[in-house]
């Protein structure tokens, strides 16, 4: 993936976890609804947040070789 | 929600980070500094990352999204003081969650490490016997209903001291460094997480840092009872230490001597729901 | 005796006899089953690599289209019939589909060409055969006594009480699908390649036994 598809990833991720606790303090959502938000959300967020600091700007993966 | 959410992952990295420490100590090295783990975590963070080429790649990287995710999920119903059951549901499902770890990338390493961690299935039967024990006294299996019982009759450690016991065997089965932690053994380089490298191993471990959170709070939560919020962390802490105690004191089972006294607790603990059931809760 | 097991039913669909209900214990089982289901469908199976021990030799074993289309299809197959049994509200469907999780948990390994592999798989089928009749006989108690299979029936607690040995029947039923200490043959099974199937076999019977313990608490 391209660098600027997993930063995208990540803000999109962000946006719904920090959108979704600040609509349950609100009291507009009830705790159910924000977790299941958090659920899918936080850990799309946390790896595309760690690829985004190492990802290169070309595609395509080192091939495994072996050892 | 989500700042809960990130500073328990971060103690409870810590909390491992305490753990390795007193380990190194009782073991007479000086030992990493507390806050290892999380420079662990971010340092894989920061490594290059790819993905295998006999891998699956969909299940060897879903799977890291569904181990944060599924402890995510334990989080929530621990601070929504849900259903107990729920939790050692999650519990049990960490054990697929090893099982596709280890699987996902065909390294013979990670296969057995995967293997072992089905074998090991045995662990979580004395964690149904000792919630059973806890649903005969309290009526209830939602955590805030157990809390509150607790508020009246007072702790459970002292009430079913040994499901208590039971349920900490449990918890000492997923340490790292611990008498059953036979899936990270070193004959088989890492076990299950072998192949999960960089930002995959990165995931791992925050995940790795709920589950501690999550497990000794629901511990505490269980068998203390309602605890304010510098008194539950203490009590982590004390757990911790108890528990690295545990670790550094005992060596590493074989993987059958390890499923032989699982087997063996669960027999004592099935004799102790009898008990509770025929003699104590008629 | 012992209230909100899973929590308190959300959404009841009554669909003749065949009652389904969804509790917030039951929707995480469910979405679980699912979510691996999915990862059945659309991921590949992994080149599984065996290392000569003391050398230097490595090697990738292939699978084959054919066989990984049909381990595929009996993988999916478990997923539909674990997704049934977290979601019915039917004492006797929950055992058909614990039944049917036994049949294909062996379909997803019977293609494997290895001996190790069939010979578990052979096993495993033999005690998952005999776990049926426990299985079966534990419905049938429990439809003798209380005069009705609904769980939303057994939940209101009007119900003659379930005797223990129903409920112990229909947890060594379960138990015999594949949990401790009869996984013994399923895990030699987990040597087979194809990752994203094996792993619907024990992920198939992890879930059943934790529906079967919400089951035996209710009535």
């Amino acid at each position: 993936m391209k660098r600027t598809t997993v930063v995208r990833i990540f803000w999109a991720g962000a946006a719904v976890c920090v959108v979704a606790s600040v609509l349950f303090f609100m009291g507009i959502i009830p705790l159910p609804v924000c977790a299941a938000l958090l659920i899918v959300a936080f850990p799309v967020t946390v790896l595309s947040l760690f690829f985004c600091w190492m990802a290169g700007e070309f595609g395509g993966d080192i091939p495994f070789i072996g050892y | 929600m989500i700042a809960e959410l990130i500073l328990a992952t971060f103690f409870g990295l810590l909390l491992l980070g305490i753990h390795r420490k007193i380990i190194a100590r009782i073991q007479r090295r000086p030992g990493p500094p507390i806050w290892q783990e999380i420079l662990h975590m971010l340092k894989f963070s920061f490594k290059t990352t790819w993905i295998p080429k006999t891998a699956t790649p969909v299940l060897f990287v879903g799977v890291v999204l569904i181990a944060i995710g599924i402890w995510t999920a334990a989080f929530y119903i621990l601070v929504s003081g849900g259903s107990i059951l729920v939790i050692l549901g999650i519990y049990m499902l960490h054990k697929i969650v090893e099982h596709g770890f280890g699987l996902s990338s065909g390294s013979p390493y990670g296969k057995y490490g995967g293997v072992r961690s089905v074998i090991s299935a045995a662990s979580e039967i004395p964690l149904f016997v000792s919630v059973a024990v806890i649903a005969v006294y309290t009526h209830s299996l939602d955590l805030s209903a157990i809390m509150q019982y607790q508020q009246v009759h007072g702790p459970l450690l002292i009430i079913a001291f040994p499901a208590a016991c039971a349920m900490f065997l449990v918890i000492l089965s997923k340490m790292p460094f611990g008498p059953f932690s036979i899936v990270e053994a070193k004959e088989l380089v890492s076990g299950y997480k072998t192949e999960h490298f960089g930002i995959w191993r990165a995931g791992l471990e925050i995940c790795n840092g709920l589950k501690t959170f999550v497990l000794l709070a629901v511990f505490l939560a269980v068998f203390i009872g309602p605890l304010s919020l510098p008194w539950l962390l203490v009590g982590m802490i004390l757990l911790i230490v108890i528990l690295a105690f545990a670790c550094a004191l005992t060596p590493m089972m074989s993987p059958f001597d390890s499923v032989t006294i699982q087997m063996l607790v669960t027999a004592l603990m099935l004799v102790y729901a009898a008990i509770v059931l025929l003699v104590v809760h008629p | 005796m012992i209230n909100l097991i899973g929590g308190v039913p959300l959404y009841v669909l009554e669909f003749g006899d065949e009652l389904v209900y969804f509790t917030p214990y039951t929707i995480t089982l469910f979405l679980l089953a699912l979510t691996f289901t999915v990862l059945v469908l659309i991921s590949r199976p992994e080149k599984q690599v065996d290392i000569a021990f003391g050398g230097d030799a490595y090697r990738t074993k292939e699978i084959s289209v054919s066989e990984m289309r049909f381990r595929r299809f009996m993988a999916i197959a478990c997923g539909l019939a674990t997704m049934g049994a977290m979601v019915t509200g039917d004492i006797f469907n929950f055992t058909l589909f614990t039944a049917m999780v036994g049949i294909t948990n062996v379909g997803i390994v019977a293609a494997v060409k290895s001996l190790h592999v069939q010979d578990a798989a052979y096993q495993y089928g033999l005690v998952a055969l005999a776990a049926t009749v426990p299985l079966f006989a534990g419905a049938a108690i429990y439809a003798a006594v209380t005069g009705s299979l609904s769980m939303i029936e057994l939940m209101k607690g009007t119900l003659p009480a379930v005797p223990l040995i129903a409920k112990g029947m229909l947890m060594l039923g379960v138990i015999g699908e594949g949990m401790a200490p009869f996984y013994a043959a399923k895990a030699e099974m987990f040597r087979a390649p194809g990752a994203p199937y094996v792993i619907m076999c024990s992920l198939s019977s992890l879930l059943l036994f934790l529906r079967v313990v919400e089951i035996v608490m209710l009535g």
